[in-house]
């Protein structure tokens, strides 16, 4: 007779393997009951396996911390303490249930609020002792407020870092960087640890050429510093992300690392006089050319959003440029297009086949001077909000409402643009965007059409959204516009 | 061009598969088999894999079988692993909806044959079915009997603190 497989037929090694795929971290507690309920054997399984007791978290109370240190037994161990979810104690005593287990800790992640008394005092025995198999240190201050603990931790008994760790990450809690001797990283998170210095973070770079992610928020410490070290090369770093940090500091630290392998680059930065004073020296403009040769395919598309009142994002092939306009009498547009001069530069003749898709949402710049891209890029799609519309883009030379002149001249924008997108808000600013289409298109003597199409220029589609519509909206635009593919995209 | 060096392969139930020498050696204990033994036109026999399980190993095989070899101590209490182990492509989702049935024997047969990225994505196919599920549902779902008494059940919700709306 042929014998119908279970899950009872696997070993006991692979269910374990299984039930510890299924048990989450942060509540294991929760998922491992749901196993032990199962039947008699899952529950022998769940008590006698080492694997699933290894994740040790602050849900639980300490009776069942107790049970899952012992259970664990000799192996090691990942601990989560977390102010965000429904902690059973005190980060003191559940460091003081894990400390005397410190050479078997795996990971630690501590995600604390401001108000904890002391913030040493309750990491108890990781600022005491060493800790020879950690891999994995995540020290954050979550909630609101912009202030660290006073003064800087001193960890492992200010003995250097365990050539374990592989994993940093310190968010507003500020610790003594320099006794721990940082080397060997693939990750290290960085956000608003006020007390580290460039040099300091540049002896951890270089003594962590494996490094693969860095990200680095708000540091006050980094700063300008005539630095005489040799570039330093992180070949396996693809993913770097800055925000908020000082200029000069950026600058620094960028024109000390090479990063030939990248694949996301990340920076974000409020500009308070000029583009070129805040972040986009030669070494960023080099890595806004050059980004990113990974091997995914690459898009060509260069990606511009103005959606926030202050603010403009403009991606391309991985690099990612988000800059605010902090200062009086910076508007932001020509910052992006300097900006997009300087990749116009970096790729040559490649740029001709860039091109660039512009939204625009609830922005204060002009959108007719951030559609007018350096030559040879072109606006290939844009998208924009009826109030837009009717602003400086109703002028004829805009916006598939008009025919360009014969021969092409350099004031003319969007002669190249193959999709429109156009958020409405009221009914009353949908008629009159048809109105607009009449008048300026079916109104003008002489347009030559292309093909048998009546809309002038290379539009392929418009796509029409927001809300409530205006019932024959997208059948009349039809009508005026030819063969464009026009349609409706609900909310 | 010469032909790729090929091998066959035994089922239990005597079925042979004449495969590339790259997609048998996915297998860890293929490819020591052909060391220990030496190239040979003699069919290597995998006692414990019937030809429908052999078939669907070695599809996945040779859809595989440039990718790099894992890490042979990947450690699967380790966080990073078990993240990654939790994502699963397209193709190996699509591959792995197969019955219950054929998915534990494919997991069988993947430790059997030391496929280890097979035995992860039948590991972790089968993590995903039981995650979020009330005991009842995974008893349901793999047709396991409760046999707890009431007092045993209260027991263990007792020690754990167990609340049904968790």
């Amino acid at each position: 007779m042929e014998v119908v497989r279970g899950i009872d037929s696997l070993p006991i090694e692979l269910i374990c393997r299984i039930f510890s795929l299924a048990i989450s971290p942060q509540d294991a507690q929760t998922d491992r009951c749901r196993l032990t309920l199962v039947c008699r054997l899952w529950r022998e399984y769940v008590e006698g396996s080492t694997l699933l007791w290894v994740d040790i978290s602050a849900r639980s109370d300490r009776a069942y911390i107790r049970r899952a240190l012992e259970r664990s037994k000799a192996s090691v161990i990942n601990l989560h303490w977390s102010a965000h979810i429904r902690t059973r104690m005190n980060l003191e005593s559940f460091m003081a249930e894990a400390g005397p287990h410190i050479a078997r800790w795996r990971s630690l992640t501590v995600a604390g609020r401001l108000t904890l008394p002391s913030w040493e005092n309750a990491l108890g025995t990781l600022t005491t002792a060493q800790a020879p198999r950690l891999e994995s240190l995540d020290l954050s201050v979550v909630g609101s407020g912009r202030s660290v603990p006073q003064n800087a931790i001193t960890l492992f008994g200010g003995a250097p870092a365990p050539s374990t760790l592989k994993h940093l990450t310190l968010k507003r809690v500020s610790v003594e960087v320099e006794p721990l001797s940082l080397s060997g990283l693939l990750s290290l998170h960085l956000t608003r640890v006020a007390n580290i210095s460039t040099l300091q973070l540049l002896e951890i770079l270089r003594n962590s050429q494996m490094l693969q992610t860095l990200s680095m928020e708000d540091l006050a410490g980094i700063g300008s510093q005539s630095l005489a070290i040799p570039s330093i090369e992180l070949p396996q770093l693809v993913s770097l992300k800055l925000e908020w940090i000082a200029p000069e500091g950026a600058n620094c630290i960028l024109s000390k690392i090479r990063i030939p392998n990248r694949r996301q680059v990340y920076i974000c930065a409020g500009i308070e006089v000029s583009v070129r004073s805040v972040l986009f020296t030669p070494t960023i403009a080099h890595i806004l050319h050059t980004t990113s040769p990974s091997p995914e395919p690459r898009s060509s598309d260069i990606i511009v959003k103005a959606e926030i009142s202050s603010g403009c994002v403009i991606q391309f092939r991985g690099m990612e440029l988000e800059i605010y306009m902090d200062g009086e009498g910076v508007d932001g547009e020509d910052e992006v297009q300097e900006i997009l001069g300087w990749l116009v530069e970096g790729l040559g003749s490649e740029a001709a086949a860039c091109p660039v898709r512009l939204m625009i949402d609830w922005s204060n710049m002009d959108p007719l001077r951030l559609a007018t891209v350096p030559s040879p890029l072109f606006i290939k799609h844009l998208s924009i909000p009826d109030s837009k519309v009717f602003g400086s883009f109703a002028q004829p030379r805009c916006v598939a409402t008009h025919q360009p002149p014969e021969p092409p001249s350099s004031g003319w924008s969007l002669t190249q643009m193959e999709s429109l997108s156009i958020g409405f808000d009221t009914i009353g600013s949908q008629k009159e965007f048809i109105s607009m289409l009449r008048n300026r298109y079916e109104a003008t003597p002489g347009i030559e059409t292309i093909g048998r199409s009546r809309c002038p220029m290379s539009l392929k589609s418009v796509e029409l959204r927001g809300g409530p519509r205006n019932e024959g909206l997208v059948e009349e635009i039809r009508g005026i516009l030819g063969e464009v593919h026009v349609f409706w995209r609900s909310r | 061009m010469s032909a790729a060096p090929q091998v066959t392969l035994e089922s239990s139930d005597g079925e042979k598969f004449k495969v590339d020498k790259e997609v048998a050696e996915r297998s860890v204990l293929i490819k020591n088999m052909i060391e220990d033994v030496g190239e040979s036109d003699n069919p290597i026999p995998l006692p414990n894999v019937n030809a429908s399980v052999l078939k669907k190993v070695l599809e996945y095989c040779e859809h595989h079988r440039g990718d790099p070899l894992p890490a042979a101590d990947a450690d699967p209490s380790n966080d990073d692993n078990r993240k990654r182990a939790t994502e699963i492509s397209d193709w190996d989702q699509k591959f792995i909806q197969v019955d219950q049935e054929m998915l534990f024997e494919i997991i069988l047969a993947a430790n059997y044959m030391d496929i280890k990225p097979l035995l992860d994505v039948g590991c972790k196919t089968v993590a995903n079915m039981i995650k979020g599920k009330t005991p009842e549902e995974i008893r349901k779902l793999f047709n396991i009997v409760n046999d707890f008494t009431p007092e045993e059940e209260a027991q263990i919700k007792k020690e754990n603190e167990w609340a049904e709306d968790r």
